[in-house]
């Protein structure tokens, strides 16, 4: 019966019960299932695979989810890495990659408007024609949908200049809980109560599904230049970059590397050694002649305590290998345990977080904590760290490697959580860190909850997913 | 099992998604489960018996059309390809093959072609009139003698232009790399061995690939089989250039060029026919946004034959990339990339034509 109607609204070719398909859809980039494979188990399965084409398909669909009171997990491109995508309940997974055509480039309000199944990388491709860029260019641009930056608040590596998605949004299409087909408010700046599309951004498909989005475009710039720096240590780099935060200066980005993931991912991508120290670089883009200024004051800024001036070279081949460090052999991977805390907090708590967390991570057994420091506001910045347990330490029976991945987190997200961060920037919540929401929220969470039993009273859209 | 040779690939491409914005079949499919990723996890599911050897996984195997997009975009050089050719392998052995491939194997075998036709009136008159011995044998392949006779036309011309003896093998024997690309391993590996035999009897010293799927696999068969062929293997485009043969009339054009994936991904001679195109007087060389080694995939024959669909599609988005660079002629090396874009009615010519229109 219920095959029958998911044919009927999406056509017989497009819904799959084949053991291959559900399998595709059943493991993302998180830890917890690729350690449930690795070790010989079966992941939880979809019971269907539907793949809509347009946005009255998708309405069709949760429609028969609703009536049924089937889990309908929306799956973009799945490389998400806190499990926001994975059918735990089993259910409709909703693979949203045929709906992904670029509908309009306006190239007088700067913006474009496109499907939100499409692979973000063939969104710039595309605009990129007419010298148009997103500018939201993270390591997963070619293989994540650009609903699925909507759908945890991604960012990418030029957003301390650009803007994260939630700043890149202009208006959205939305399929709710119940079928209904909406649209928010053509502009983001207004005072029509609050914005309808910080509703739906970061909610991960638990209040609906963004059908269709409008997002802001730039120019190519005419000049983009880079820079490196070695400090003594991450402290000096990290006043260093707060500095030219400080002094709005605006740059593309600041990527700070602390000393041992310096050693351990910068002198593996660029196969050098750089000496010891903290690994600093950084970028401006526009008109040459106000870049070479810019640049020229973050210089002055770093000269006065780096020890090392490592120059564009390093700047820019930092630049090319922007991405190569998430390709398999440089990336983290199994056998050993990884999670990556997108952490952020304000810049007067951002250092002691660093190191409570350090030490908190590297008191269990065979397990290192490094960090970089990637995307950089007025206030504070975000860290990118990761604790690495090696593999002699990762039990081989996965229910026990899961307890001691799980609790790594736990402790280590309390920790971020009482020196006054945020537990994460840009991954999103989904499986992963749903149970740390309560906590981190307080009293407010019931906002979250509420909202979310108001719209979707069956709880039929990404069940388990956000904490709510 | 073949497939567990290839383990290494596999492994690191089960959760790895950085090649899905260029693997052709995934972006003409929008399908997640023809990703490398995917497919790379459906082998590990297999090898730890998760997911069935089945017919809806051989299927998924199946379809990948062996661009080697992903393995040129990997930084890891990891290469999806191979497992993917290793399990058809397995799926031969184990009787689970689809029911379109098998039928397309039996096609082979009883005809050496997927056209399953004789080879044209006009292929036959053009080769009897070559030496069957010589230093330089020709080998057409098997599309040529089929759908673009005119290449090898051209390429004669070229060569009886120069000064160039070459040679050419009698019923030449072709399908061993389509049978290799289906899994039907032994058939492939007896097909080749024929064809070496008829190589050797004509006592070559070197071999001149009229088309691009031959270069890649006759210089690859010591990866693929474990076999050597005495005679070197170039292209018929690095045969022009190491003889230096140089156009020399003008054609006053804007002409875009087509790589294909056999010469320009798996043998990396991009440079070679750009190199004979920017010789010719007058032409302008305009690339594609696409081009070298990110050129936007094109079926072989063969996989015209296996996934029709997902073929067209193919050729439908290298078409769009022509129109963009609103040239005059697509200029293309690989015989059935001739074939398929003159058939869409788009202006192509064949780098042997255009070469032999300049001299």
């Amino acid at each position: 019966m219920i095959v029958s109607e998911l044919e009927d609204a999406v056509g017989v070719k497009n819904v799959s019960r084949v053991e291959v398909d559900k399998l595709a859809h059943a493991v993302d980039y998180y830890w917890i299932p690729r350690v449930w494979v690795d070790r010989g188990r079966k992941p939880i399965m979809p019971d269907y695979v539907v793949y809509p084409n347009t946005t009255e398909e998708v309405s069709k669909v949760v429609k028969i989810a609703n009536y049924y009171k089937i889990p309908l997990i929306p799956w973009g491109g799945g490389s998400g890495s806190q499990g926001g995508a994975l059918p735990v309940d089993g259910g409709i997974v909703i693979d949203m990659k045929r709906m992904n055509r670029v509908i309009e480039l306006n190239e007088s309000a700067f913006t474009v408007t496109a499907e939100t199944g499409i692979i973000h990388q063939h969104i710039e491709w595309e605009i990129n024609k007419k010298g148009f860029s997103t500018m939201h260019l993270p390591a997963s641009i070619g293989c994540a949908t650009l609903g699925g930056f909507l759908a945890h608040r991604g960012t990418g590596v030029l957003s301390t200049k650009y803007g994260k998605i939630e700043d890149l949004v202009v208006n959205l299409e939305v399929v709710l809980p119940n079928g209904d087909i909406i649209e928010t408010l053509p502009v983001p700046r207004n005072a029509s109560g609050p914005d309808l599309n910080q509703f739906f951004v970061g909610s991960e498909g638990t209040l609906g599904i963004i059908t269709k989005a409008t997002v802001k475009v730039f120019e190519h710039p005419k000049s983009r230049k880079f820079m490196a720096f070695l400090f003594k240590d991450m402290h000096d780099s990290l006043e260093a970059g707060r500095k030219i935060m400080n002094a709005r200066l605006q740059p593309i980005v600041i990527r700070m590397y602390d000393e041992p993931e310096t050693i351990h991912q910068i002198e593996k991508v660029f196969g050098e050694k750089l000496g010891e120290g903290s690994f600093l670089v950084f970028g401006f883009d526009g008109e040459e002649e106000i870049v070479d200024l810019q640049m020229k004051k973050a210089v002055d800024i770093c000269r006065e305590t780096a020890i090392n001036e490592l120059g564009s070279k390093f700047g820019e081949q930092w630049w090319e290998n922007k991405y190569k460090f998430y390709f398999p052999p440089y990336c983290l991977d199994l056998p050993e345990a990884f999670g990556t805390m997108d952490t952020v907090a304000t810049y007067d708590k951002i250092e002691t977080i660093y190191w409570k967390m350090k030490e908190t991570a590297e008191s269990f057994p065979g397990t290192k904590f490094i960090a970089h420091f990637s995307h950089w506001y007025d206030w504070g910045c975000m860290m990118y760290d990761r604790f690495i347990v090696q593999e002699d330490c990762v039990p081989e029976d996965p229910e026990e490697a899961i307890k001691l991945y799980q609790s790594i987190w736990t402790s280590c997200m309390r920790v971020c959580l009482e020196n006054g961060g945020v537990i994460n920037e840009h991954h999103g919540v989904g499986l992963k860190l749903g149970y740390m929401m309560k906590e981190q929220y307080g009293p407010a969470m019931q906002v979250l909850t509420s909202l979310k039993n108001a719209l979707d009273p069956n709880n039929i859209m990404n069940p388990g997913k956000m904490g709510v | 099992m073949n497939y567990l040779k290839t383990k290494e690939h596999y492994d690191n491409c089960r959760f790895c998604w950085m090649c899905r914005q260029v693997c052709t079949v995934a972006t003409m499919t929008n399908d997640e489960t023809q990703s490398p990723r995917s497919r790379g996890l459906a082998m590990y599911a297999a090898e730890k018996g998760i997911v069935d050897l089945d017919s809806g996984f051989t299927e998924a195997m199946y379809k990948c059309c062996l661009c080697n997009y992903c393995n040129s975009w990997c930084e890891g050089d990891y290469d999806p390809q191979k497992f993917a050719l290793a399990i058809r392998r397995d799926a031969v052995d184990m009787d689970i093959v689809p029911g379109n491939i098998l039928h397309l194997k039996e096609t082979i075998v009883e005809t050496g072609n997927v056209f399953s036709e004789e080879i044209s009136k006009d292929f036959k008159e053009l080769w009897d009139t070559l030496p069957k011995k010589g230093d330089v044998v020709v080998l057409a392949g098997g599309v040529i003698p089929f759908r673009a006779v005119e290449m090898a036309n051209a390429a004669l011309s070229i060569f009886n232009k120069s000064g160039v003896q070459v040679a050419a093998i009698d019923d030449e024997i072709t399908g061993a790399y389509e049978l290799y690309c289906l899994g039907y391993y032994n058939i492939a590996l007896e097909t080749v061995k024929k064809l070496i035999k008829q190589i050797e009897e004509t006592g070559a010293k070197t071999i001149v690939t009229l088309d691009t799927q031959e270069r890649y696999f006759l210089s690859d068969l010591e990866e693929l089989f474990g076999l050597k062929l005495v005679a070197r293997v170039l292209d018929f485009s690095e045969f022009i250039v190491e003889n230096a043969i140089v156009p020399t009339k003008d054609i006053n054009k804007n002409v875009t060029y087509q790589d294909d994936s056999c010469l320009t991904r798996k043998c990396k001679k991009a440079e070679v026919p750009r190199n004979i195109i920017s010789l010719v007087p007058g032409t302008k060389l305009i690339e594609m946004l696409w081009f070298k080694e990110e050129a936007h995939a094109t079926p072989s024959a063969l996989y015209n034959f296996m996934y029709n669909n997902i073929a067209d599609k193919m050729i439908q988005r290298r078409i769009e990339d022509f129109k963009e660079t609103q040239t005059e002629v697509l200029i293309v090396s690989s015989a059935n990339d001739n074939y398929k874009f003159k058939q869409a009615g788009i202006p192509t010519i064949s780098l042997a034509e255009y070469l032999d229109q300049a001299l």
